[in-house]
Protein backbone atom coordinates (compact mmCIF):
# COMPACT_ATOMS: atom_id res chain seq x y z
CA UNK A 1 0.00 0.00 0.00
CA UNK A 2 1.27 3.60 -0.81
CA UNK A 3 2.18 5.41 2.01
CA UNK A 4 1.00 8.91 1.36
CA UNK A 5 3.63 12.02 2.01
CA UNK A 6 2.84 15.22 4.52
CA UNK A 7 3.40 17.68 2.31
CA UNK A 8 4.38 21.34 2.90
CA UNK A 9 3.64 23.90 -0.23
CA UNK A 10 4.99 27.16 -0.15
CA UNK A 11 3.89 29.42 -2.62
CA UNK A 12 3.26 33.10 -3.00
CA UNK A 13 0.64 33.50 -5.16
CA UNK A 14 -2.23 32.98 -4.15
CA UNK A 15 -3.99 31.38 -7.71
CA UNK A 16 -1.16 28.93 -7.86
CA UNK A 17 -1.23 27.76 -4.56
CA UNK A 18 -5.10 27.48 -4.80
CA UNK A 19 -4.36 24.72 -8.18
CA UNK A 20 -1.93 23.20 -6.55
CA UNK A 21 -3.66 22.09 -3.50
CA UNK A 22 -6.64 21.07 -5.69
CA UNK A 23 -4.41 19.12 -7.41
CA UNK A 24 -2.69 17.61 -4.79
CA UNK A 25 -5.62 17.04 -2.58
CA UNK A 26 -8.63 16.91 -5.16
CA UNK A 27 -6.51 14.99 -7.69
CA UNK A 28 -4.04 13.13 -5.83
CA UNK A 29 -5.36 12.44 -2.34
CA UNK A 30 -2.12 14.22 -0.52
CA UNK A 31 -2.59 15.85 2.87
CA UNK A 32 -0.85 19.30 2.25
CA UNK A 33 -0.43 22.57 4.38
CA UNK A 34 -0.19 25.66 2.57
CA UNK A 35 2.11 28.75 3.72
CA UNK A 36 2.45 31.89 1.27
CA UNK A 37 5.95 32.83 2.87
CA UNK A 38 9.03 31.31 3.80
CA UNK A 39 8.84 32.81 7.18
CA UNK A 40 5.24 31.22 7.84
CA UNK A 41 7.25 28.14 6.69
CA UNK A 42 9.59 28.00 9.49
CA UNK A 43 6.64 28.71 11.79
CA UNK A 44 4.57 26.10 10.48
CA UNK A 45 6.89 23.31 9.62
CA UNK A 46 7.25 21.73 13.93
CA UNK A 47 3.95 21.75 14.31
CA UNK A 48 3.06 20.31 10.97
CA UNK A 49 6.07 17.91 10.56
CA UNK A 50 6.08 17.78 7.00
CA UNK A 51 7.67 14.63 5.14
CA UNK A 52 8.05 16.48 2.04
CA UNK A 53 8.77 20.30 1.40
CA UNK A 54 7.04 21.98 -1.85
CA UNK A 55 8.84 24.81 -2.28
CA UNK A 56 8.12 27.85 -4.80
CA UNK A 57 11.57 29.20 -5.88
CA UNK A 58 10.74 32.51 -6.59
CA UNK A 59 9.27 34.96 -3.43
CA UNK A 60 9.96 38.16 -1.61
CA UNK A 61 11.80 37.58 1.90
CA UNK A 62 12.81 34.31 1.55
CA UNK A 63 13.35 32.59 -1.55
CA UNK A 64 13.16 28.57 -1.95
CA UNK A 65 16.69 27.96 -1.01
CA UNK A 66 16.63 30.04 2.24
CA UNK A 67 13.39 28.93 2.93
CA UNK A 68 14.86 25.44 2.44
CA UNK A 69 17.88 26.24 4.78
CA UNK A 70 15.57 27.52 7.57
CA UNK A 71 13.25 24.56 7.98
CA UNK A 72 16.33 22.91 7.96
CA UNK A 73 17.54 24.39 10.67
CA UNK A 74 15.06 23.51 12.83
CA UNK A 75 15.40 20.70 15.28
CA UNK A 76 14.49 17.54 13.84
CA UNK A 77 14.36 18.60 10.21
CA UNK A 78 17.67 18.28 8.92
CA UNK A 79 16.65 15.78 6.61
CA UNK A 80 13.47 16.81 5.10
CA UNK A 81 13.76 16.40 1.26
CA UNK A 82 12.83 18.99 -1.03
CA UNK A 83 11.29 20.00 -4.54
CA UNK A 84 11.60 23.11 -5.70
CA UNK A 85 9.19 24.26 -8.24
CA UNK A 86 10.48 27.43 -11.00
CA UNK A 87 9.45 28.72 -13.88
CA UNK A 88 12.98 29.44 -14.63
CA UNK A 89 13.07 26.52 -16.54
CA UNK A 90 16.99 27.00 -17.82
CA UNK A 91 18.69 23.99 -17.54
CA UNK A 92 21.58 25.03 -15.71
CA UNK A 93 19.28 26.77 -13.41
CA UNK A 94 17.69 23.92 -12.59
CA UNK A 95 21.00 22.20 -12.03
CA UNK A 96 21.99 24.73 -9.80
CA UNK A 97 18.90 24.18 -7.66
CA UNK A 98 19.58 20.50 -7.04
CA UNK A 99 23.01 21.65 -6.23
CA UNK A 100 21.60 23.40 -3.25
CA UNK A 101 19.72 20.41 -1.53
CA UNK A 102 16.32 19.99 -3.67
CA UNK A 103 15.70 16.07 -4.71
CA UNK A 104 13.99 17.66 -7.90
CA UNK A 105 12.93 20.53 -9.67
CA UNK A 106 9.27 20.86 -11.04
CA UNK A 107 9.00 23.06 -14.05
CA UNK A 108 6.39 25.89 -14.11
CA UNK A 109 3.34 25.69 -15.18
CA UNK A 110 3.21 22.27 -13.88
CA UNK A 111 0.76 19.90 -15.12
CA UNK A 112 -2.09 19.85 -12.57
CA UNK A 113 -3.59 16.85 -13.37
CA UNK A 114 -0.25 14.72 -12.86
CA UNK A 115 1.40 16.82 -10.06
CA UNK A 116 0.39 14.90 -7.46
CA UNK A 117 1.61 11.29 -9.23
CA UNK A 118 5.37 13.70 -10.21
CA UNK A 119 6.05 14.41 -6.42
CA UNK A 120 4.84 10.63 -5.53
CA UNK A 121 7.15 9.38 -8.07
CA UNK A 122 9.74 11.08 -6.90
CA UNK A 123 9.09 10.38 -3.22
CA UNK A 124 8.68 7.01 -3.53
CA UNK A 125 12.31 7.26 -5.51
CA UNK A 126 13.60 8.34 -2.59
CA UNK A 127 13.28 4.68 -0.97
CA UNK B 1 58.61 30.03 -34.44
CA UNK B 2 60.40 30.65 -37.23
CA UNK B 3 60.30 31.80 -40.98
CA UNK B 4 57.49 33.17 -40.86
CA UNK B 5 57.50 34.65 -44.70
CA UNK B 6 54.42 35.73 -45.43
CA UNK B 7 50.93 35.41 -44.04
CA UNK B 8 47.71 33.83 -45.62
CA UNK B 9 44.38 34.66 -44.08
CA UNK B 10 41.60 32.84 -45.30
CA UNK B 11 38.40 34.70 -46.35
CA UNK B 12 35.16 33.73 -47.41
CA UNK B 13 36.24 34.90 -50.90
CA UNK B 14 39.49 33.92 -51.39
CA UNK B 15 42.89 34.73 -49.71
CA UNK B 16 45.62 37.16 -49.11
CA UNK B 17 49.19 37.08 -49.31
CA UNK B 18 50.21 40.05 -47.29
CA UNK B 19 54.17 39.21 -47.86
CA UNK B 20 54.18 39.96 -51.61
CA UNK B 21 52.40 43.65 -50.94
CA UNK B 22 54.21 44.93 -47.83
CA UNK B 23 56.36 48.33 -47.71
CA UNK B 24 59.56 48.16 -47.79
CA UNK B 25 60.80 48.37 -44.59
CA UNK B 26 58.25 45.84 -43.21
CA UNK B 27 58.58 42.56 -42.82
CA UNK B 28 56.11 39.49 -43.21
CA UNK B 29 55.81 39.21 -39.93
CA UNK B 30 54.76 42.99 -39.15
CA UNK B 31 52.06 42.32 -41.80
CA UNK B 32 51.03 39.69 -39.78
CA UNK B 33 50.54 41.98 -36.71
CA UNK B 34 49.36 45.03 -39.01
CA UNK B 35 46.38 42.83 -39.96
CA UNK B 36 45.58 41.64 -36.84
CA UNK B 37 45.66 45.24 -35.86
CA UNK B 38 43.42 46.30 -38.23
CA UNK B 39 41.08 43.35 -37.33
CA UNK B 40 40.71 44.04 -33.55
CA UNK B 41 40.05 47.67 -34.07
CA UNK B 42 37.29 47.10 -36.24
CA UNK B 43 35.85 44.18 -34.10
CA UNK B 44 35.50 46.74 -31.69
CA UNK B 45 32.72 48.29 -32.90
CA UNK B 46 30.71 45.32 -34.01
CA UNK B 47 28.71 42.67 -31.77
CA UNK B 48 31.13 39.86 -30.84
CA UNK B 49 30.33 36.36 -30.77
CA UNK B 50 28.45 34.80 -27.85
CA UNK B 51 29.49 31.56 -27.75
CA UNK B 52 32.76 29.14 -28.87
CA UNK B 53 32.44 29.85 -32.42
CA UNK B 54 34.58 28.41 -35.56
CA UNK B 55 35.20 29.40 -39.31
CA UNK B 56 36.23 27.16 -41.74
CA UNK B 57 39.22 27.23 -43.52
CA UNK B 58 38.49 27.88 -47.28
CA UNK B 59 40.65 26.67 -50.02
CA UNK B 60 42.80 29.82 -51.37
CA UNK B 61 41.57 30.54 -54.54
CA UNK B 62 42.90 33.98 -55.57
CA UNK B 63 45.30 36.15 -54.41
CA UNK B 64 44.17 39.63 -53.88
CA UNK B 65 45.90 42.83 -52.21
CA UNK B 66 46.05 43.73 -48.36
CA UNK B 67 43.10 46.27 -48.76
CA UNK B 68 40.15 43.41 -49.77
CA UNK B 69 41.81 40.76 -47.84
CA UNK B 70 41.92 43.04 -44.38
CA UNK B 71 38.14 43.34 -45.19
CA UNK B 72 37.74 39.70 -45.58
CA UNK B 73 40.08 38.64 -42.59
CA UNK B 74 37.69 41.68 -40.51
CA UNK B 75 34.46 39.88 -42.01
CA UNK B 76 36.14 36.60 -41.27
CA UNK B 77 37.03 37.19 -37.41
CA UNK B 78 34.09 39.45 -36.75
CA UNK B 79 31.23 37.63 -38.45
CA UNK B 80 30.20 40.54 -40.34
CA UNK B 81 30.43 42.32 -44.05
CA UNK B 82 31.50 45.48 -43.54
CA UNK B 83 30.76 47.55 -46.49
CA UNK B 84 31.02 50.86 -44.53
CA UNK B 85 34.23 50.16 -43.56
CA UNK B 86 36.66 53.40 -45.16
CA UNK B 87 39.44 51.81 -47.14
CA UNK B 88 42.91 52.46 -45.86
CA UNK B 89 44.22 55.34 -47.88
CA UNK B 90 48.05 53.86 -48.09
CA UNK B 91 49.41 51.47 -47.77
CA UNK B 92 52.68 52.37 -46.10
CA UNK B 93 53.28 51.96 -42.66
CA UNK B 94 56.17 52.29 -40.46
CA UNK B 95 57.52 50.26 -37.51
CA UNK B 96 56.44 53.77 -35.35
CA UNK B 97 52.92 53.14 -36.23
CA UNK B 98 52.54 49.50 -34.98
CA UNK B 99 54.85 50.26 -31.96
CA UNK B 100 52.45 53.12 -31.12
CA UNK B 101 49.35 50.87 -32.12
CA UNK B 102 50.54 47.79 -30.23
CA UNK B 103 51.51 49.77 -26.94
CA UNK B 104 48.23 51.81 -27.14
CA UNK B 105 45.81 48.33 -27.88
CA UNK B 106 44.11 47.73 -24.61
CA UNK B 107 43.67 43.71 -25.85
CA UNK B 108 46.60 41.50 -25.35
CA UNK B 109 48.49 39.86 -28.27
CA UNK B 110 50.43 36.93 -28.52
CA UNK B 111 51.94 35.08 -31.78
CA UNK B 112 53.00 31.58 -30.11
CA UNK B 113 54.17 28.35 -32.01
CA UNK B 114 52.04 25.56 -32.68
CA UNK B 115 54.78 22.75 -31.68
CA UNK B 116 55.70 24.11 -28.21
CA UNK B 117 53.47 26.36 -27.47
CA UNK B 118 56.36 29.02 -26.91
CA UNK B 119 55.56 32.96 -27.19
CA UNK B 120 57.29 34.72 -29.98
CA UNK B 121 55.74 38.33 -29.99
CA UNK B 122 53.79 39.53 -27.47
CA UNK B 123 52.34 43.36 -26.98
CA UNK B 124 52.77 45.57 -23.72
CA UNK B 125 49.62 44.67 -22.71
CA UNK B 126 50.19 41.07 -22.68
CA UNK B 127 53.94 41.74 -21.19
CA UNK B 128 52.02 42.90 -18.46
CA UNK B 129 49.90 39.84 -17.74
CA UNK B 130 53.42 37.23 -18.29
CA UNK B 131 54.95 39.70 -15.59
CA UNK B 132 51.87 40.11 -13.44
CA UNK B 133 52.05 36.05 -13.48
CA UNK B 134 55.98 36.24 -12.33
CA UNK B 135 57.02 34.53 -15.54
CA UNK B 136 59.75 35.22 -18.31
CA UNK B 137 58.91 36.49 -21.26
CA UNK B 138 60.98 35.06 -23.74
CA UNK B 139 60.39 31.65 -21.90
CA UNK B 140 56.84 31.38 -21.28
CA UNK B 141 54.06 29.27 -22.97
CA UNK B 142 51.04 30.26 -24.06
CA UNK B 143 48.53 28.13 -22.08
CA UNK B 144 50.74 28.66 -18.91
CA UNK B 145 49.59 32.39 -19.43
CA UNK B 146 45.62 31.20 -18.78
CA UNK B 147 43.65 30.34 -15.61
CA UNK B 148 44.23 26.87 -14.29
CA UNK B 149 40.68 26.01 -14.79
CA UNK B 150 40.64 26.89 -18.93
CA UNK B 151 44.12 25.02 -19.76
CA UNK B 152 42.96 21.96 -20.93
CA UNK B 153 40.48 23.31 -23.16
CA UNK B 154 42.52 25.48 -24.82
CA UNK B 155 45.63 23.29 -25.29
CA UNK B 156 42.61 20.94 -26.82
CA UNK B 157 41.54 23.37 -29.18
CA UNK B 158 45.26 24.22 -29.87
CA UNK B 159 45.28 20.36 -31.09
CA UNK B 160 42.25 20.65 -32.85
CA UNK B 161 43.03 23.51 -34.98
CA UNK B 162 46.16 21.93 -36.48
CA UNK B 163 44.42 18.75 -37.05
CA UNK B 164 41.16 19.60 -38.59
CA UNK B 165 39.83 21.70 -41.15
CA UNK B 166 38.98 24.58 -38.65
CA UNK B 167 41.35 27.82 -38.35
CA UNK B 168 40.19 29.65 -35.44
CA UNK B 169 37.99 29.47 -32.27
CA UNK B 170 36.51 31.88 -30.35
CA UNK B 171 36.29 31.01 -25.92
CA UNK B 172 34.92 33.07 -23.14
CA UNK B 173 36.97 32.47 -19.82
CA UNK B 174 35.21 33.10 -17.47
CA UNK B 175 36.51 30.57 -14.38
CA UNK B 176 38.79 32.79 -12.62
CA UNK B 177 39.15 36.49 -11.84
CA UNK B 178 38.06 39.36 -15.17
CA UNK B 179 36.07 37.49 -17.69
CA UNK B 180 38.48 36.78 -20.92
CA UNK B 181 36.89 36.73 -24.43
CA UNK B 182 40.01 34.22 -25.86
CA UNK B 183 40.57 34.15 -30.14
CA UNK B 184 42.84 31.96 -31.44
CA UNK B 185 43.89 32.40 -34.86
CA UNK B 186 46.07 29.12 -36.91
CA UNK B 187 48.14 31.06 -39.70
CA UNK B 188 49.21 28.37 -42.14
CA UNK B 189 51.46 29.40 -45.29
CA UNK B 190 52.25 27.31 -47.99
CA UNK B 191 56.05 26.23 -47.52
CA UNK B 192 56.18 28.50 -44.02
CA UNK B 193 55.99 27.40 -40.40
CA UNK B 194 52.51 27.14 -39.00
CA UNK B 195 52.06 29.84 -36.13
CA UNK B 196 49.47 30.95 -33.92
CA UNK B 197 47.66 34.44 -32.70
CA UNK B 198 45.81 34.59 -29.18
CA UNK B 199 43.99 37.82 -28.15
CA UNK B 200 42.78 37.69 -24.73
CA UNK B 201 40.37 40.74 -24.49
CA UNK B 202 38.94 41.34 -20.93
CA UNK B 203 34.51 41.50 -21.23
CA UNK B 204 33.92 42.27 -18.03
CA UNK B 205 31.53 45.07 -19.46
CA UNK B 206 29.83 42.67 -21.90
CA UNK B 207 29.74 39.71 -19.17
CA UNK B 208 27.65 42.59 -16.77
CA UNK B 209 25.62 43.44 -19.29
CA UNK B 210 24.67 39.66 -20.49
CA UNK B 211 23.79 39.15 -16.84
CA UNK B 212 21.64 41.89 -16.51
CA UNK B 213 20.05 41.32 -19.83
CA UNK B 214 19.73 37.56 -18.40
CA UNK B 215 17.92 38.50 -15.26
CA UNK B 216 15.71 40.72 -17.09
CA UNK B 217 14.55 37.57 -19.58
CA UNK B 218 14.44 35.59 -16.01
CA UNK B 219 12.06 37.93 -14.47
CA UNK B 220 9.98 38.35 -17.85
CA UNK B 221 9.42 34.51 -17.61
CA UNK B 222 8.60 33.94 -14.61
CA UNK B 223 6.11 36.95 -14.41
CA UNK B 224 4.37 35.59 -18.04
CA UNK B 225 4.61 31.99 -16.59
CA UNK B 226 3.14 32.69 -13.54
CA UNK B 227 -0.51 33.68 -14.36
CA UNK B 228 -0.18 30.91 -17.29
CA UNK B 229 0.45 28.41 -14.66
CA UNK B 230 -3.07 29.44 -12.72
CA UNK B 231 -5.05 29.33 -15.74
CA UNK B 232 -3.78 26.12 -17.37
CA UNK B 233 -3.92 24.68 -14.00
CA UNK B 234 -7.17 25.71 -13.35
CA UNK B 235 -8.74 25.10 -16.55
CA UNK B 236 -6.74 21.21 -16.90
CA UNK B 237 -9.12 20.48 -13.21
CA UNK B 238 -12.20 21.90 -15.05
CA UNK B 239 -11.72 19.67 -17.59
CA UNK B 240 -11.11 16.66 -15.18
CA UNK B 241 -14.31 16.47 -14.32
CA UNK B 242 -13.20 16.18 -10.83
CA UNK B 243 -14.64 19.74 -9.62
CA UNK B 244 -18.38 18.96 -11.63
CA UNK B 245 -19.20 17.66 -14.47
CA UNK B 246 -19.47 19.64 -17.48
CA UNK B 247 -22.31 19.92 -19.95
CA UNK B 248 -20.95 19.25 -23.95
CA UNK B 249 -21.15 22.95 -24.75
CA UNK B 250 -19.24 23.65 -21.55
CA UNK B 251 -16.29 20.91 -22.36
CA UNK B 252 -15.49 22.32 -25.85
CA UNK B 253 -15.86 25.53 -24.93
CA UNK B 254 -12.92 24.84 -22.50
CA UNK B 255 -11.39 22.73 -25.32
CA UNK B 256 -10.94 26.15 -26.77
CA UNK B 257 -9.42 28.27 -24.04
CA UNK B 258 -7.14 24.94 -22.86
CA UNK B 259 -5.46 24.77 -26.66
CA UNK B 260 -5.05 28.69 -26.63
CA UNK B 261 -3.27 28.86 -23.29
CA UNK B 262 -1.08 25.88 -24.20
CA UNK B 263 -0.39 27.81 -27.56
CA UNK B 264 0.61 31.52 -25.77
CA UNK B 265 2.14 29.24 -23.25
CA UNK B 266 4.40 27.79 -26.20
CA UNK B 267 4.58 31.82 -27.75
CA UNK B 268 6.17 32.55 -24.68
CA UNK B 269 9.12 29.97 -24.77
CA UNK B 270 9.30 30.62 -28.42
CA UNK B 271 9.62 34.44 -27.90
CA UNK B 272 11.96 34.44 -25.25
CA UNK B 273 14.33 32.13 -26.64
CA UNK B 274 14.36 33.96 -29.95
CA UNK B 275 14.95 37.13 -27.75
CA UNK B 276 17.91 35.50 -25.98
CA UNK B 277 19.52 34.00 -29.23
CA UNK B 278 18.81 37.40 -30.95
CA UNK B 279 20.79 39.41 -27.92
CA UNK B 280 23.26 36.39 -28.11
CA UNK B 281 22.38 35.80 -24.54
CA UNK B 282 21.27 32.09 -24.77
CA UNK B 283 23.77 30.33 -22.73
CA UNK B 284 25.09 27.03 -24.47
CA UNK B 285 26.96 24.32 -22.55
CA UNK B 286 29.33 22.66 -24.82
CA UNK B 287 30.30 18.90 -24.66
CA UNK B 288 31.24 16.36 -26.68
CA UNK B 289 27.63 14.79 -28.10
CA UNK B 290 27.00 11.27 -29.80
CA UNK B 291 24.75 13.03 -32.30
CA UNK B 292 23.41 9.43 -33.12
CA UNK B 293 22.34 9.03 -29.33
CA UNK B 294 20.95 12.72 -29.14
CA UNK B 295 18.77 11.85 -32.57
CA UNK B 296 17.37 8.70 -30.71
CA UNK B 297 16.71 10.59 -27.57
CA UNK B 298 14.88 13.02 -29.36
CA UNK B 299 12.56 10.12 -31.33
CA UNK B 300 11.87 8.42 -28.25
CA UNK B 301 10.85 12.02 -26.69
CA UNK B 302 8.14 12.85 -29.76
CA UNK B 303 6.73 9.13 -30.25
CA UNK B 304 3.58 9.82 -28.37
CA UNK B 305 3.30 13.15 -30.28
CA UNK B 306 3.73 11.17 -33.69
CA UNK B 307 1.15 8.15 -32.61
CA UNK B 308 -1.66 11.24 -32.30
CA UNK B 309 -0.50 11.72 -35.93
CA UNK B 310 -0.78 7.86 -36.74
CA UNK B 311 3.56 9.04 -38.30
CA UNK B 312 5.83 6.06 -37.66
CA UNK B 313 9.39 7.68 -37.51
CA UNK B 314 12.55 5.25 -38.11
CA UNK B 315 16.04 5.98 -37.50
CA UNK B 316 19.20 5.34 -40.01
CA UNK B 317 22.16 5.69 -38.43
CA UNK B 318 25.33 5.58 -41.12
CA UNK B 319 27.02 7.25 -38.72
CA UNK B 320 26.61 5.48 -35.09
CA UNK B 321 29.28 7.16 -33.20
CA UNK B 322 30.09 10.70 -35.22
CA UNK B 323 30.57 13.15 -32.38
CA UNK B 324 30.65 17.38 -32.41
CA UNK B 325 30.78 19.75 -29.35
CA UNK B 326 27.65 21.35 -28.38
CA UNK B 327 24.98 22.12 -26.06
CA UNK B 328 23.21 18.61 -26.13
CA UNK B 329 19.90 20.56 -24.62
CA UNK B 330 19.80 22.89 -27.43
CA UNK B 331 20.63 20.42 -30.13
CA UNK B 332 17.31 18.45 -28.53
CA UNK B 333 15.35 21.55 -29.06
CA UNK B 334 16.21 21.77 -32.90
CA UNK B 335 15.68 18.12 -33.50
CA UNK B 336 12.53 17.93 -31.49
CA UNK B 337 11.10 21.36 -33.76
CA UNK B 338 12.30 19.37 -36.93
CA UNK B 339 10.70 16.23 -36.03
CA UNK B 340 7.47 17.94 -34.60
CA UNK B 341 7.22 19.44 -38.03
CA UNK B 342 7.89 16.35 -39.79
CA UNK B 343 4.86 15.05 -38.14
CA UNK B 344 2.11 17.55 -37.84
CA UNK B 345 2.90 18.28 -42.26
CA UNK B 346 2.75 14.04 -43.00
CA UNK B 347 -0.28 12.10 -43.73
CA UNK B 348 -1.50 9.73 -41.77
CA UNK B 349 0.37 6.03 -42.03
CA UNK B 350 3.62 7.61 -43.41
CA UNK B 351 6.69 7.18 -41.99
CA UNK B 352 9.36 10.58 -41.22
CA UNK B 353 12.87 9.11 -41.18
CA UNK B 354 15.95 10.89 -39.29
CA UNK B 355 18.93 10.00 -40.11
CA UNK B 356 22.51 10.66 -39.45
CA UNK B 357 26.16 10.45 -41.37
CA UNK B 358 29.32 11.64 -41.95
CA UNK B 359 29.43 14.42 -44.81
CA UNK B 360 32.60 16.35 -46.03
CA UNK B 361 34.15 15.97 -42.29
CA UNK B 362 30.77 17.63 -41.21
CA UNK B 363 27.80 15.33 -39.18
CA UNK B 364 24.56 15.79 -40.88
CA UNK B 365 21.22 15.07 -39.56
CA UNK B 366 18.69 14.68 -41.99
CA UNK B 367 14.54 14.67 -41.38
CA UNK B 368 12.47 13.47 -44.23
CA UNK B 369 8.77 13.37 -44.27
CA UNK B 370 5.79 12.43 -46.84
CA UNK B 371 4.30 15.43 -46.09
CA UNK B 372 2.93 18.18 -48.56
CA UNK B 373 6.28 19.36 -49.69
CA UNK B 374 6.97 23.49 -49.44
CA UNK B 375 5.41 25.78 -51.34
CA UNK B 376 7.75 27.84 -53.54
CA UNK B 377 6.40 30.88 -52.46
CA UNK B 378 7.34 30.68 -48.43
CA UNK B 379 10.80 28.79 -49.68
CA UNK B 380 13.09 31.64 -49.63
CA UNK B 381 11.93 33.02 -46.17
CA UNK B 382 11.00 29.91 -44.32
CA UNK B 383 13.69 30.28 -41.65
CA UNK B 384 12.02 33.96 -41.14
CA UNK B 385 9.50 34.01 -38.15
CA UNK B 386 6.04 33.60 -39.45
CA UNK B 387 7.19 32.94 -42.99
CA UNK B 388 4.42 30.51 -42.99
CA UNK B 389 1.24 32.65 -42.79
CA UNK B 390 -1.10 32.73 -39.81
CA UNK B 391 -3.21 30.14 -41.50
CA UNK B 392 -0.91 27.21 -42.24
CA UNK B 393 0.33 28.45 -38.02
CA UNK B 394 -3.32 27.90 -36.83
CA UNK B 395 -3.87 25.20 -38.42
CA UNK B 396 -0.83 23.12 -37.44
CA UNK B 397 -0.78 24.57 -34.23
CA UNK B 398 2.57 26.11 -34.36
CA UNK B 399 4.38 29.56 -33.00
CA UNK B 400 5.45 30.37 -36.63
CA UNK B 401 8.69 30.58 -34.86
CA UNK B 402 10.50 26.90 -34.38
CA UNK B 403 12.39 26.99 -37.59
CA UNK B 404 13.87 30.14 -36.68
CA UNK B 405 15.18 29.42 -33.50
CA UNK B 406 16.63 26.03 -34.92
CA UNK B 407 18.50 28.33 -37.54
CA UNK B 408 20.08 30.04 -34.57
CA UNK B 409 20.67 27.25 -32.35
CA UNK B 410 22.19 25.78 -34.71
CA UNK B 411 24.17 28.67 -35.98
CA UNK B 412 25.17 29.56 -33.01
CA UNK B 413 27.25 26.25 -33.16
CA UNK B 414 29.15 27.10 -36.05
CA UNK B 415 26.99 24.84 -38.11
CA UNK B 416 24.33 25.35 -40.99
CA UNK B 417 21.05 24.21 -41.64
CA UNK B 418 18.55 23.98 -44.75
CA UNK B 419 15.76 22.16 -46.53
CA UNK B 420 14.92 19.85 -49.89
CA UNK B 421 11.27 20.22 -51.33
CA UNK B 422 9.48 19.39 -54.58
CA UNK B 423 5.99 20.34 -53.47
CA UNK B 424 3.86 17.42 -53.19
CA UNK B 425 6.70 15.39 -52.58
CA UNK B 426 7.61 16.19 -49.09
CA UNK B 427 10.81 17.86 -47.48
CA UNK B 428 13.87 17.01 -46.08
CA UNK B 429 15.36 19.34 -43.47
CA UNK B 430 19.34 18.85 -42.73
CA UNK B 431 21.46 20.48 -40.19
CA UNK B 432 25.21 20.15 -40.57
CA UNK B 433 27.78 20.50 -37.60
CA UNK B 434 31.87 20.23 -37.53
CA UNK B 435 32.52 17.15 -36.84
CA UNK B 436 35.07 16.83 -33.46
CA UNK B 437 38.50 16.39 -34.47
CA UNK B 438 39.43 13.85 -32.00
CA UNK B 439 37.67 11.42 -29.99
CA UNK B 440 40.15 11.96 -26.93
CA UNK B 441 39.68 13.09 -23.22
CA UNK B 442 39.96 17.33 -23.75
CA UNK B 443 37.26 19.34 -22.17
CA UNK B 444 35.12 21.65 -24.00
Amino acid sequence: MTVFPKVLHVEDDADIREIARLALEVIGGLTVKQCATGAEAVQQAPEVKPDLLLLDMSMPDMNGVETLNAVRALPGMSGVPAIFMTARAQLQEQTDLLQEGAVAVISKPFDAMTLAQEILDIWQGLG
Amino acid sequence: MSGVTGVSVDVADGAVQAASVLPVGLTPFHGVLLLFVAVLSVRAFVQPRPFVAASQQQPAKRKRKVRGGLRGAVQMLTGHSQPQLPAPKAEPQSHKLLEVAFTALLDEVFVFDPETSRVSFLNARAEARVAGLGLKKNRVRFPDLLPAANRAAVTGAIRNLRHSALDSVVFELTSAGAPLELTLKLIREDGADDCFMAVLRDISGRVSEARAQSDYVATLSHEMRTPLTSIKGAMDLIASGQMGVLSGNAAATLGVAQRNVDRLLRLTNDILDLEKLDAGKMRCDFEEVRMGLLVKGAIEEIQDYARKFDVSIRAEMRCQDCRTYADPMRLSQVMANLLSNAIKFSQPQTEVCASVCEMDGNIRVSVVDHGPGIPENIQADLFMPYSQGPQVQRKVASTGLGLSIAKKIVEAHGGSIGFESEPGQGATFYFELPKAGFTGDVAA
